[in-house]
């Protein structure tokens, strides 16, 4: 029997309805993802927006540059086009890597400028919630802490996220 | 017309190249900057002003050491100057379709770096120097 009371209820099951609608839209929000490279430099663990980086290439010969910065390590040619390549390690001020063999070189390009950067070894490339990424620990040293996206943890892991723009955008100041 | 005398400059379809090297990194030059070759002696004899390749472009810590050194004499302006250069190759024709620009990273270190272009090969890249560049730089290489 149809009564006010029994209209009352299905406004109260459709309110229902739409709030657990809106609800999912707002977890589907949260849970935006973002992909990441992530890699080793000198036994700690970084990573790059996946969105920045073209490609990953093995290690191939770098001619070196005579003139160029000590992080460049100099350029390669990649299917007929010349591409710088930083030494990361030495950008941050980090030792060299230690079994440079497993060393890859990552294709990053942002705002118009294109190099690879030499990296010690990808570890993984993964889609990670955006919203697991927090600031960076005041902890960090301070010669890297300029060039940090962010910090996210994964398998217990910390792991540092650096901005490719910051990077290409102080060495082309 | 109004008498103005324009001159037209043409991309070139081919440049000539010396291919030479220091301390194994390949290099080439377009011969049109060069107007002579000769041995270091007598470019010094002759009491023109030398520079070694290394004393204006910075090869980093390591010790430089020229095997097959030879001066070449460039012309720009109205005082020429020598560079001495290492281990001249060969002079070859190179089309300039496949001149790559350098990677802007580079390109915009021009005041310590003199190289304008490169050439990708089978058996490495050629790195294309400015000796014009090279010799604005002659207050040192950086460190």
């Amino acid at each position: 029997m149809a009564n006010g009371n029994d209209k009352k209820k299905s406004d109260l099951i459709l309110e229902e309805i739409m709030r657990r609608k809106e609800k999912e839209k707002i977890v589907d929000v949260e849970e935006k993802q973002v992909k990441v490279v992530i890699f080793a430099l000198h036994g700690d663990f970084y990573a790059f927006y996946g969105e920045y980086i073209k490609e990953i290439l093995p290690l191939m010969t770098i001619s070196s540059v005579p003139g160029s910065p000590e992080f460049i390590t100099g350029v390669i040619n990649v299917r007929g086009e010349i591409e710088s390549v930083i030494n990361i390690n030495r950008f941050l001020g980090i030792p060299d890597s230690a079994n440079p063999q497993s060393s890859r070189i990552a294709l990053a390009v942002t705002g118009g400028i294109r190099s690879g950067i030499l990296i010690d070894s990808v570890e993984e490339v993964f889609d990670i919630p955006a919203s697991s990424v927090k600031p960076p620990l005041d902890t960090l040293s301070k010669s890297i802490k300029e060039f940090v996206a962010g910090e996210f943890t994964l398998k217990d892991k910390l792991i540092t996220i650096l901005d490719i723009g910051k990077i290409f955008g102080k060495i082309t100041l | 017309m109004n008498g103005l005398d324009l001159q037209i400059i043409r991309c070139p379809e081919e440049i000539q190249v010396l291919t030479f090297s220091v301390m194994g990194v390949k290099m080439g030059v377009d011969t049109e900057q060069i107007t002579e070759m000769m041995e270091v002696d007598e470019a010094e004899s002759r009491g023109l002003a030398v520079r070694r390749f290394h004393e204006n472009v910075s090869f980093g810590e390591m010790p430089i050491k020229y095997h097959s050194p030879i001066a070449v004499m460039i012309k720009n302006g109205s005082e020429p100057f020598s560079v001495v250069i290492d281990n001249p190759e060969d002079i070859t024709s190179v089309n300039v379709r496949s001149i790559q620009p350098m990677p802007p990273l580079i390109a915009m270190n021009s005041a310590t770096c003199p190289f304008w272009g490169a050439i990708p090969g089978k058996e490495g890249i050629i790195l294309l120097v400015d000796f014009f560049r090279f010799r604005e730089g002659q207050n040192g290489p950086r460190k």
